[in-house]
């Protein structure tokens, strides 16, 4: 077998330069044949989540969701039938038509990205309302250990939903061994530790830039649309 | 089958006898899925490099076969995580990474330098794909294990790997999920009492096949 003192070098050489070629080629072929179905299956899993995240609650037919200037909101509204107090005052007809009787519960949804995970980056859902308390947080991507830092994940654990209706006045945001109100998971605390201190911060900034909430246009258009509904 | 196939499955079991491997095993044995789509991964790449090897071992030599080794291993488990992202996206969501430290598996670098690169091509593909099932059988007892006492159910997720409902596969067991086995050293603890049992069922065997009894002396003298 040792042949490597009577071989040249660049026999050496060439030869793992002509492997990687062949493995590399492979490596391309898969990665095109797959790319497109890879990304589909990230984009379908986290508008799962999203999804999943909305309809916890409320119907998910009553929630919308909007997309504004880069922004989503979600908001939920309640219908009524009859004649809205303008339209009974203006008198402008006995014809009864749906409008928006309350606007249950609004507010956004962004994608956070933790870099303090234990393995890595940490992208979630986070859906807060406008009243300042959380309405869901679901994990998107990560690369946590395996049955030890994925509790975050519904199907193996409720952990995430403890967020749920929680604010920077009504919680204290950190582990439970540490002061805090949320469960750490066995064996692993920076994982858990991470999202809540993404959480916790970015209520924070939401508290001091008093950012847009539900546009009106949009509640608008919605009116609109589901009038022409009726008609 | 000969000796040679029984090797990998049993009397040289890459998991339970060279206890090669152990990162994977340990990790990802929490659930028979988990165990099926690592262990279904870990014999394609095995039976992959062993063949890739076998094919190219005249043009190595003792400078370049690692190197060489190690990029084709590498080259296999890549394509095996973006297979399993492109076709069980959610299983992958959850042992994701233990598919790309397949890689680090001392298994397949083992039969890649004990048997591929000095046996012909037929050889190493039986080699690696006898290798691949008993570090799959392992890995699968050591799921079935830990799922049934550490959560007491069995088959749960496997919906994720064959499609359809989870309600189809999953099956509830009267007793409390024991946490300890769902951790690390449940995995051991799992571990050495199945190379315990395989042992045992070893000395039977040997037991059986000589029926007479072997006195002190003579057993002392076989030794030598």
């Amino acid at each position: 077998m040792s042949l490597s003192e009577k071989t040249p070098l660049y026999h050496v050489a060439g030869r793992l330069a002509l492997l990687s070629l062949f493995c590399g080629l492979g490596l391309v072929i898969v990665h095109i044949a797959t790319r497109h179905t890879i990304e589909i299956n990230h984009q379908q899993y986290a508008e799962r989540q999203l999804h999943e995240l909305l309809g916890t609650e409320l119907d998910p037919k009553q929630v919308s969701l909007v997309k504004q200037n880069e922004a989503l909101y979600f908001y939920a509204i309640d219908l009524g039938f009859g004649q809205s107090d303008l339209q009974a005052e203006r008198q402008e007809s006995d014809e009864k038509e749906p409008y928006i009787d309350r606007v249950i519960e609004s507010g956004r949804i962004e994608k956070i990205l933790t870099p303090e995970g234990y393995n890595g980056d940490i992208t979630f859902w986070l859906a807060t309302r406008d009243t300042g308390t959380v309405r869901g947080v679901r994990v998107i991507s990560h690369q946590e250990t395996p049955g030890l830092g994925d509790k975050f994940d519904l199907s193996i654990s409720d952990w995430v939903l403890d967020f749920d209706h929680r604010s920077l006045e009504n919680a204290e945001w950190d582990v439970k061994k540490h002061g805090g109100d949320f469960d750490a998971f066995a064996g692993a605390t920076i994982t858990p530790k991470a999202i809540i201190k993404a959480i916790a911060a970015h209520l924070e900034e939401n508290l001091k830039s008093d950012h847009e909430q539900i546009p009106s246009a949009v509640l608008k258009e919605k009116m609109q649309e589901i009038q022409s509904q009726h008609e | 089958m000969n000796d040679n196939t029984l090797q990998g499955l049993w009397s040289n079991n890459p998991a339970l006898v060279q206890l090669l491997g152990l990162c994977p095993l340990l990790a990802v044995s929490n659930t028979v899925a988990n165990s099926l789509v690592l262990g279904i991964v870990t014999l394609l790449v095995l039976t992959g490099s062993n063949l890739i090897i076998s094919m190219i071992r005249r043009k190595l030599d003792d400078s370049t076969r690692l190197p060489a080794q190690i990029m084709i291993i590498a080259s296999f488990v890549t394509i095996g995580d973006l297979l399993v992202q492109t076709f069980m996206f959610d299983i992958h969501q959850r042992i994701g990474l233990f598919i790309a430290l397949i890689v680090t598996n001392c298994t397949i670098l083992g039969r890649a330098e004990g048997f591929a690169r000095r046996n012909g091509i037929g050889a190493a593909v039986l080699d690696g794909f006898t290798m691949g099932l008993g570090f799959l059988i392992a890995l699968l007892a050591m799921g079935v294990v830990r799922e049934v006492i550490g959560s007491g159910t069995l088959f749960s997720q496997m919906h994720l790997v064959f499609g359809g409902d989870e309600s189809n596969y999953l099956i509830r067991l009267p007793n409390e999920p024991f946490l300890l086995m769902l951790l690390p050293p449940g995995a051991f603890f799992v571990l050495g009492c199945l190379i315990a049992l395989k042992n045992l069922i070893d000395q039977r065997y040997a037991r059986q096949q000589s029926p007479t009894t072997i006195s002190p002396t003579q057993s002392v003298s076989d030794q030598r």
